[in-house]
């Protein structure tokens, strides 16, 4: 029964090093949004082709919507743009653009190049829409329910994964209820 | 070990208290905060505010503020972009009448507790704050046990077998067969 005993110290150990294994996949820059579950923090921009114009959180009440961060000088966002191209083109969910913390001028330029998927697009100059919804890098998208309720938060660019995977589902079940 | 008290405190309780004291030190870990110092400052060219007691308020609440894009580093030492806009933030709320407790929970809600370098105590974090000391008071209670139980077999660790041997050598020589010698 001693012998059992000696065990323990190696026990402790193996549990302490499967926590530390499990801390070396985590990512510290994947940082988890608190509004997930939370109303979508209000705003009313000027929309970037027209500055006449304003786009507001209300204009999608009653719709699932996508807000998609994204700017000219961000690179990596140069590799979700054709995902967005699709998603709009086949109509799978209406996606509301917030350039964030660009030049109006580059950021209609860089649209031109790219294509425009955004039924509507919010210049975010000072980055103060940004900073009410918790954004510390670009490109980032929040899925939002038709009750104006934030269900989702990718960090960085999506993925055809990361879509077929976790986001078109999400969509079509937030579409059903 | 028990006649020589004086060993018995260099060798056991010395490194007993050494070891208590790291670990108390341990145990305030999730309450320092890097760069408080006071070393590095990455401060905009122009300072934000004019008076003197926002401008120190700025500064101790940018210690306290994580830059989420370079992990490691508070806002104050930060040369990124994203650190510049919460200072700014952080400025425009001071003049606007904010206290600190206000601006910090501004930045949790919209970045969550990550963004503080000093974690709240929730029942989350209880155990991020209280485990050095569990630690510690788990290892005194074994320690304890393996003391007392030390002490009811005699002070010297041998076995019974040398025991019962010893003592018949000891009755050999007509000695009292006390194990204390």
């Amino acid at each position: 029964m001693t012998s059992l005993r000696y065990l323990i110290p190696l026990g402790v150990f193996l549990v302490i090093s499967g926590f530390l294994a499990v801390g070396l996949f985590l990512n510290p820059g994947q940082i988890p949004s608190p509004l997930i579950g939370k109303p979508a923090p209000e705003f009313e921009l000027q929309q970037l082709h027209d500055p006449r114009q304003v786009v507001t959180h209300r204009d999608m009440a009653g719709q699932v919507w996508m807000l998609n961060v994204f700017a000219s000088w961000c690179v990596t966002c140069r590799h979700e743009h054709p995902l967005l191209v699709e998603l709009n083109r086949h109509q799978v969910i209406p996606i509301v653009g917030l350039n964030y913390k660009d030049r109006r001028e580059d950021a209609i330029n860089w649209l031109r190049g790219t294509g425009n998927p955004y039924v509507a697009i919010g210049h975010d100059l000072d980055g103060r829409v940004g900073m009410d919804y918790g954004v510390y890098g670009t490109p980032e998208t929040y899925i939002i329910d038709a009750q104006g309720i934030i269900r989702y938060k990718h960090i960085g660019p999506m993925s055809g994964d990361v879509l077929e995977k976790k986001i078109l589902p999400m969509i079509r079940e937030l579409q059903q209820s | 070990m028990s006649d020589y008290p004086m060993m018995k405190r260099l060798i056991v309780q010395f490194p007993m208290i050494a070891v208590l004291a790291l670990v108390m030190t341990l145990a305030v870990a999730p309450a320092m905060i890097p760069g408080a110092g006071g070393q590095a400052h990455a401060g905009s060219a122009v300072p934000l505010l004019e008076d003197a007691d926002h401008a120190a308020r700025l500064r101790n609440l940018e210690y306290e503020l994580r830059c989420l894009v370079c992990q490691a580093e508070s806002v104050a030492e930060s040369n990124s972009e994203f650190a510049d806009d919460i200072r700014r933030q952080a400025a425009r709320m001071i003049e606007d009448g904010m206290t600190d407790q206000q601006i910090r929970d501004f930045m949790v809600q919209r970045y969550g507790d990550f963004i503080l370098f000093r974690p709240p105590v929730n029942t989350t974090t209880y155990l991020l704050w209280g485990g050095p000391m569990l630690l510690l008071a788990i290892g005194l209670v074994v320690m304890g046990f393996i003391m007392m139980r030390r002490r009811k077999s005699g002070d010297v660790g041998i076995s019974n077998a040398d025991h019962e041997r010893a003592r018949a050598l000891l009755a050999e020589r007509g000695g009292k067969g006390d194990d204390r010698q």
